[in-house]
């Protein structure tokens, strides 16, 4: 096993560079200019070459790519262009936000799906089964800011209840670190429950109709363990794949739930820094991106192991 | 391999994946917790209209880092509620008869952050590299012979010839304003970053808590004695209204708006107009305008490339617009913006409506007529879109609109600002990438004096995007810059207003007001100005 997991990280090297590689030379690409943006609309242009030229942006795009990837061996990903602060202080300032949201999001995810999609199976085209479907459809379908706001309308500004926005770190209290996690984990949440509600209940239906879960209800085993430890187990690889697609989208795609509730996660960052042009906080936060892509793949690998004897690397 | 190597198979699915994630949550949740407060410390927190990002107010001419600098920084002098400069960091001043040399001493109490106090050695190191980065600035110094401190508390303009802008160069409120900070710091050259933020200011930055774009703190400067007389416009004295001010970033309007209305933050700096309702009635929240034609919308033409490089069909693309619409576009609200014509904006002393036909419905007969004339030959037109400024985005439509409908090729093209930016830039023909129709807004500081108003350059491809060429012009600038009688001066400004319709250098779409909301109570107290100034003349 520690042999696949080296294997595993050691081919994500490789990947790993190509996305450098591509980023970089997209970004290169791209129109705009760090300089204009740091000087503003109104400095001259002999101010902004200066500025340039003080960034080492005014060198072929041959050197810099030399000097960035040489930087990236020794496993300095650069600093900001804008702020001059290194990127890798910048990603992690906003990593508990983040990792905070994308967790408490997926135990949410989890916690409502698996029971939903089972019992939506178990009964199957009853009342309930139609209930849990089309709530699914119509939490797959509201967009994050409508759900977002909707929220906060109700439960910040007219209950009063929770804070309408911000992150409060954990060393600031659990309190207020639950309290401002609660309606941006609610928002996130949706879309993936409805999602992994319907995949459970497609997949639970399909080993429902095996011939070992008619055997186990033959034998009087109780339809708790029938479910449970005989379907959901069975059931759980094409779940378990949309799980970790689901972690990796909440670690770096929740833009739209990060400006709602503002909350100062890896997401913004990446945006703002897209906006304003800060290539190396883009390069390194894409790159810090498809690492997490890599862990998590490999912890789905793992999983499947676990979850099926019969899958061997 | 064995597959049940570790008890993985005895492992639930989601426990495999969640731990990893949650510890690495739990790890990091407990980062950057928030500062320690003293007790009883008076707290705002305020929400500006773009993220801080760079804190060095002479390498960038972002507005939300011209009012961080406000709270770090002192001036030499500053401009009052009238629009006249007053001494600041300056005690008196002395002027001989022939205007060729002017001292200035300082207050002797001024220190700055780290405890140093101010001398004439700073203040020179500071006055030269903000001229560096700014227009006015350049002037002073190319009019200066000698700038020197023959003692601490004494600075020595020896000049070359009169310069007329001295005071209102160094009272200049708009970006790049010339802040004092230690020679040590303004030793850095212009165009890198200065390493520490130390000013003289009331507030002081605390650079341990700072988080580019998330957030930045100020306390309240111990040490600053405020001047005697009232706060008054950016003049008089600064007394810190909080003991604290934590700047957050909230791009969202609507969620700023909410927070302001449930008292978790005290201060919007600009509310924008559709939003303004749901604050109106809010017991806790005041709102307030910064006055009259604070902000101004403009539109620049390429006068290097067809079809605007005939002066005939700039003024055909005049004859053919109205601020009314740009305006009701952008704005909405009748009581939140003016029509205005004056190209140093309708807050200037200067400020007039010669020439000015785009505030009145336009005559699309006389337009017609006027493009038919230059010989227009259909060639296209591309006007600059910026996607993610919601400020600006309708003004293309409009203008695209109303080009049409004189018969001109009109093409929008969106793009971010930044790309914007870099594509301004360019020189080109619009076919190799090149562009015809630039519109922006600007804070009418910037607009209300002809020297650094960028739109009336005519420096030709040496300046400002557009490359608006006119010997006349610069003429009339550096009359301006030289001549002291405000009379005079009038006269000059004038002229530059007739010359901007004659040869359509810019055309001014129309001025707007921006609302701030605030908590009335703790923040009540705070001088009106056209932006946002933490502090009041009261003790």
């Amino acid at each position: 096993m520690l042999e696949i997991i080296l294997k595993r990280l050691l081919a994500a090297v490789p990947v790993m560079l190509i996305v450098a590689t591509v980023v970089f030379l997209l970004l290169r690409l791209a129109p705009g200019d760090p300089a204009r943006v740091i000087a503003g609309d109104m400095a001259s242009e002999e101010a902004i070459a200066q500025i340039r030229t003080d960034m080492g942006l005014d060198q072929s795009i041959g050197t810099q790519y030399v000097r960035w990837m040489a930087a990236l061996l020794q496993g300095d990903l650069g600093q900001s262009v804008q702020t001059r602060q290194s990127v890798a202080s910048l990603i992690k300032a906003r990593l508990g936000p983040t990792f905070s949201l994308a967790a408490w999001a997926i135990l949410l995810t989890i916690a409502a799906a698996v029971p939903l999609g089972v019992l939506a199976a178990w009964r199957h085209r009853s009342i309930t089964d139609r209930g849990i479907m089309a709530g699914a459809v119509l939490a797959f379908s509201v967009p994050a800011f409508v759900v977002g706001y909707l929220l906060i309308l109700v439960f910040a500004v007219k209950l009063d209840w929770l804070p309408v926005q911000g992150y409060s770190p954990l060393a600031d209290g659990v309190g207020e670190y639950a309290a401002h996690l609660v309606l941006p984990t609610v928002t996130l949440a949706m879309v993936f429950v409805a999602l992994i509600t319907r995949i459970t209940r497609a997949s639970m239906l399909d080993v429902l109709g095996e011939d070992f879960v008619r055997t186990a209800r033959a034998k009087g085993v109780t339809e708790r363990i029938v479910l449970f430890r005989h379907a959901l187990r069975n059931a759980a690889i094409p779940i378990v794949t949309i799980v970790g697609v689901a972690l990796t989208t909440l670690i770096s795609g929740v833009v739209v739930t990060e400006t709602i509730f503002n909350i100062a996660g890896v997401g913004r960052l990446i945006v703002d820094s897209v906006l304003a042009r800060d290539y190396p906080v883009v390069q390194g936060t894409i790159l810090f991106f498809s690492f997490i892509y890599v862990f998590i793949n490999l912890m789905i690998d793992l999983a499947y192991v676990a979850l099926d004897p019969r899958i061997r690397y | 391999m064995n597959k049940n190597l570790f008890g993985l198979a005895r492992i639930p699915a989601p426990a495999v994946l969640v731990p990893a994630i949650l510890s690495a949550a739990v790890t990091f949740a407990g980062m950057h917790a928030t500062p320690a407060r003293a007790q009883n410390e008076t707290i705002a927190k305020v929400v500006m209209q773009a993220p801080l990002r760079v804190v060095d107010p002479i390498l960038t001419n972002a507005y939300v880092t011209r009012n961080h600098g406000y709270m770090v920084f002192d001036t030499l002098f500053a401009l009052d509620a009238n629009g006249k400069p007053q001494p600041e960091m300056v005690e008196s001043w002395k002027e001989t008869p022939d205007k060729l040399t002017m001292t200035l001493t300082l207050r002797k109490d001024l220190k700055f952050h780290d405890g140093a106090p101010v001398t004439g050695e700073d203040v020179i190191a500071s006055l030269k590299r903000w001229a560096e980065r700014d227009a006015l600035g350049q002037r002073l110094m190319a009019a200066t012979a000698k700038l020197e401190s023959p003692d601490p508390r004494t600075v020595v303009f020896r000049l070359k010839k009169p310069f007329g802008l001295l005071l209102e160069a160094l009272a200049k409120p708009g970006s790049p304003v010339p802040f004092i900070m230690p020679k040590r710091i303004a030793a850095t050259p212009a165009s890198q970053p200065i390493s520490e933020v130390i000013g003289s200011g009331p507030y002081k930055f605390v650079a341990a808590t700072f988080q580019p774009g998330v957030r930045a703190s100020y306390v309240k400067f111990a040490d600053y004695v405020p001047r005697k007389e009232p706060a008054s416009g950016f003049a008089g004295g600064k007394v810190a209204v909080v003991d604290r001010i934590e700047m957050v970033n909230i791009s969202d309007a609507q969620t700023a708006v909410n927070a302001l209305r449930r008292g978790e933050i005290d201060f919007v700096e600009d509310v924008p107009p559709d939003l303004v309702s749901q604050l109106e009635g809010v017991k806790t929240v005041a709102l307030k305008s910064y006055g009259k034609s604070t902000n101004m919308f403009t539109l620049r033409m390429n006068w290097l490339q067809p079809p605007f490089n005939n002066v005939k069909v700039r003024r055909a693309a005049l004859a053919a617009l109205y601020q009314a619409d740009y305006l009701d576009a952008q704005i909405g609200d009748g009581k939140m913006y003016q029509v205005c014509g004056a190209v140093l904006s309708c807050m200037s002393p200067y400020a007039s409506e010669d020439g000015a036909t785009q505030t009145k419905k336009p005559d699309l007969a006389r337009a017609k007529a006027l493009l038919k004339e230059s010989g227009y030959d259909g060639s296209k037109v591309v006007i600059l879109h910026p996607t993610d400024l919601p400020i600006l985005a309708s003004l293309a439509s409009v203008t695209a609109q109303a080009l049409k409908s004189i018969g001109m090729n009109v093409e929008i093209q969106s793009m971010d600002w930044a790309t914007l930016l870099s594509r301004y830039s360019k020189k080109d023909g619009v076919a190799q990438g090149g562009w015809s129709i630039f519109q922006t807004g600007f804070s009418s500081l910037d607009l209300m004096n002809p020297i650094t108003n960028p739109n009336l350059d005519g420096r030709g491809e040496a300046g400002y995007v557009g490359w608006s060429r006119s010997e006349e012009m610069e003429k009339l600038r550096d009359r301006f810059a030289d001549e002291s009688d405000p009379a005079t001066k009038k006269q000059i400004a004038l002229a530059i207003q007739k010359l901007n319709y004659d040869q359509v250098f810019f055309i001014p779409l129309g001025a707007y007001s921006k609302v701030k909301g605030y908590n009335a109570v703790k923040l009540g107290s705070m001088t009106d100005a056209q932006i946002p100034l933490f502090w009041s003349g009261k003790k």
